[in-house]
């Protein structure tokens, strides 16, 4: 098998995919296999989970938070030494005991990078490694099992001992044609298992071949919001290239979303892979993220008077209070598209005629929507707070003993949850009913 | 003992009693065209920081004297220190007189109205037995042969460490507060070679210095917790730069300098240095973030410093009572003060040998 060649971050991130999709199975002899993957992603999991708490000292507290990461109370000594390695943690010991841990898991850099980095270093089996490399395939497009063999260079052999992995962890599954019997395999964690998209990607690997699917899906990847060519969207189909016309199928078909945005240039639209990772029920705050990475990503490409140079600048401003940016002339049809989907309001600036201001609705999931674009700009998915599980996080914060935070947990339930559709047909009457107010 | 001293480090007792972080003989200077060290221009005895939970920090400044013009008309003082006291954005200070002479009322009266107490001696006695608790532990920074001995000494150290001294002594009191947390780092990486990890009062300045680093510290997370803690990255990097314009600024002549770079097809050369933030920036900002989360465990960082100086570093644990008393701090304050250690040394390519 080649030498894994993805970069350490991705890495960092399949581990922990793959912990958290193993963690309560038993896979028997392949525990052997996955090892390394499995300590890895154990410790980015309780690192994650235990940020913030500077220091621990209630020791039963964190082998309890470690039990429900699937990490043994005699794995955890193991695991704290990864992170101690990372510089991540000092375990204070006393008589080989554990007193004491301090944690300082950064804030402000991933941690995937770092463990991705030890992973490579901790001398993984082949398997381990094509685990991690099919995942890694698998998170940016469903592929056939001919392109795995040639993409991996695995024997048989191997590669039933890695699906076996998968399949056990629902990390990876197979879809065979009915009518050709091939198969493809698929992440479910990043395709939503529908059998019509998985079917029209099947066509649009036979058709293309499926290295030049995953090149072409690849550059959208690693660059959400991808503007898209007139030539593209118009149907001058012939006089595409390559990879174009693979976009543009996987459009028609509803594989990558092109989401427009309309201002002084024109009608713009903007290619987004849909499969970042996020929970199915979570899905309506991916398009709030895609179509705001797609107004930002018009600011960057068409703007007309001052390009946006900092996309990332564009989103933090929206993150924190008063979430306003402008004025500029722009924003009144750059961000038009938000006001619809509940995201903010767009109002003139008094001072400077023909000016507006976009001002964000600080709502929990539009805040969560803006983290998310500020991912999908850094790497194409889900990174911050990847996996975190809040409540179980809070425990370590709880102050009192592990037995008092125990009998807490029931009180941690999530509050009521409103859907963005019911959210937005209150925010659309009480705008109206502000603009009645307003004499308009 | 001269009055003077004594007075002093009555005034450091009663600060440190009121939860302060204390320095003596603080001075204020400003830079001259033609030295390269800044000019003396006056200095005030006493200076005590509080930082409370809510990142709120107090300047309290005392002022002794035995001078008999002082003595028999205060006012004038009392003005000179309201001047000193803008200078430190000072809330209180304390003019304290080395004698029982009654103080007029009138002068009292003008004086509170300008944020500042005269204290005679009878006043100062008083104040004690209201402050300071007779169970506290004696601790060697209440006594003055400490503060004595640890001043004098930073004086004779090598010529190689003058601009350290000669920092903490002006540049860190004149130089705008944002500024301080670079200059520090800087300065203390340039002379790091001339630091002895095994010479008591080489170990001591360089913990004077990191005191002063946190004190910066604590005042970008004030900083940051009084404009938007949520978006603590932002912040933290605007105040770091002196704030938005300037930031912006200085990112626009970092790139005029790579376009000039880049024309002139250097850009290999250059590009891993033609970078604006320090490579330190981020735990820096790790640090102050977690400062900000935990502003009560944060705020009695300075202390434990201050104390750790004193009783592990001067008078290499010595002190039963001052040992005890460093241990009762919070876990999180001591572990914050690690994290401070580690970035530190790490910042400034120091060896932690020299905070053991």
């Amino acid at each position: 098998m080649k030498k894994i060649n993805i970069e350490t971050l991705k890495i960092g991130i399949r581990a922990q995919d793959i912990q958290t999709g193993l963690q309560d199975v038993q896979v028997g002899p392949l525990d052997v296999e996955t090892k390394n993957i499995r300590l890895v992603g154990m410790a980015e999991r309780l690192a994650i989970h235990i940020r913030g708490a500077d220091v621990i000292s209630d020791c039963k507290k964190l082998e309890y938070i470690a039990s429900q990461l699937g990490i043994e109370p005699l794995a955890l000594p193991q695991v704290l030494n990864v992170l101690e390695e990372l510089d991540l943690v000092t375990v204070h010991k006393k008589e080989k005991k554990i007193v004491q841990v301090d944690e300082r898991v950064p804030y402000f850099s991933d941690i995937y990078s770092l463990a991705g980095d030890y992973f490579k270093n901790s001398k993984p089996s082949e398997i381990e490694e094509a685990t991690i490399e099919i995942c890694d395939l698998l998170s940016t497009t469903p592929i056939t099992e001919q392109t795995v063999k040639q993409k991996i260079g695995l024997r048989d052999k191997e590669l039933k001992m890695v699906l076996d992995i998968g399949k056990s962890g629902k990390i990876i599954n197979e879809y065979t044609s009915k009518k050709t019997k091939e198969t493809i395999f698929y992440s479910p964690l990043y395709w939503i298992e529908n059998s019509d998209t998985i079917e029209n990607m099947y066509k649009l690997l036979k058709e293309f071949g499926a290295d030049e699917v995953y090149n072409a899906l690849k550059k959208i990847k690693d660059y959400q919001g991808l503007p898209l060519t007139d030539d593209l969207l118009k149907g001058n189909y012939e006089t595409l290239q390559k990879d174009m016309k693979i976009i543009n199928e996987a459009i028609r078909r509803g594989i990558i979303l092109a989401p427009a945005v309309d201002s002084f240039k024109g009608r713009r639209n903007f290619a987004f892979i849909p499969s970042v990772g996020i929970a199915i029920e979570e899905k309506f705050i991916l398009e709030k993220a895609m179509a705001l990475l797609a107004c930002v990503r018009y600011g960057e490409h068409f703007g007309l008077i001052t390009k946006i140079k900092y996309p990332e600048a564009i989103l933090d401003k929206l993150l924190s209070p008063p979430h306003r940016i402008g004025s500029h002339t722009e924003i009144r049809r750059q961000y038009a598209i938000l006001i619809g989907r509940g995201i903010g309001k767009i109002y003139p600036d008094r001072t400077n005629h023909g000016k507006y201001y976009f001002e964000l609705f600080p709502t929990e999931e539009n805040l969560k929507a803006i983290k998310l674009a500020k991912s999908m700009l850094k790497i194409g998915e889900v990174l911050e707070d990847k996996g975190l599980f809040r409540n179980l996080q809070r425990m370590l914060f709880y102050p009192g003993t592990y037995e008092e935070s125990l009998r807490t947990l029931p009180k941690l339930k999530a509050p009521a949850f409103i859907s963005s559709e019911t959210q937005e047909s209150i925010q659309d009457v009480l705008n109206n009913t502000m603009d009645i107010l307003r004499g308009a | 003992m001269s009055k003077d001293l004594e007075l002093k480090i009555r005034m450091n007792n009663i600060f440190w009693a009121l939860g302060c972080y204390t320095r003596v003989d603080v001075k204020l200077a400003e830079h001259t065209f033609k030295e390269k060290s800044p000019l003396e221009l006056t200095d005030i005895d006493i200076l005590g920081i509080r930082i409370l939970p809510d990142f709120a920090i107090n300047f309290l400044l005392a002022d002794c004297t035995s001078n008999r013009n002082i003595i028999r008309s205060p006012i004038q003082r009392v003005f000179w220190l309201r001047g000193v006291m803008e200078f430190f954005n000072a809330s209180h200070s304390y003019l304290c007189l080395g004698s029982n002479n009654p103080i007029q009322e009138t002068q009292r009266v003008v004086a509170q109205k300008l944020g500042v107490t005269i204290l005679n001696e009878d006043n100062l006695a008083n104040l004690e037995k209201r402050i300071i608790n007779s169970d506290a532990p004696q601790l060697q920074l209440n006594k003055f042969e400490p503060w004595l001995y640890f001043e004098h000494n930073l004086t004779v150290l090598s010529k190689d460490l003058s601009r350290l001294i000669s920092f903490r002594k002006y540049n860190y009191w004149l130089n705008p507060k944002y500024q301080n947390l670079h200059a520090i780092i800087s300065i203390v990486k340039k002379h790091n070679r001339f630091v002895n990890e095994k010479d008591k009062l080489h170990k001591a300045l360089i913990f004077d210095l990191l005191t002063l680093f946190v004190l910066s510290l604590l005042q970008m997370s004030a900083y940051v917790f009084n404009i938007n803690p949520e978006n603590p990255e932002m912040e933290l990097k605007s105040y770091f730069y002196g704030g938005y314009i300037e930031m912006k600024k200085r990112r626009e002549i970092v790139d005029n300098i790579k376009k000039i770079i880049n024309s002139q097809n250097q850009k290999l050369l250059f590009d891993d240095i033609l970078k604006l933030d320090p490579d330190y920036l981020t735990n820096l900002f790790e640090i102050g973030f977690r400062f900000l989360n935990k502003p009560y465990d944060a705020s009695q960082v300075l202390r434990y410093l201050q104390v750790f100086l004193f009783e592990k570093i001067l008078y290499n644990e010595q002190n039963q009572q001052g040992m005890e008393y460093l241990e009762s701090f919070p876990e999180i304050t001591k572990k914050l003060t690690r994290d401070i250690i580690k970035f530190f040394c790490n910042a400034t390519s120091l060896t932690e040998k020299l905070f053991i």
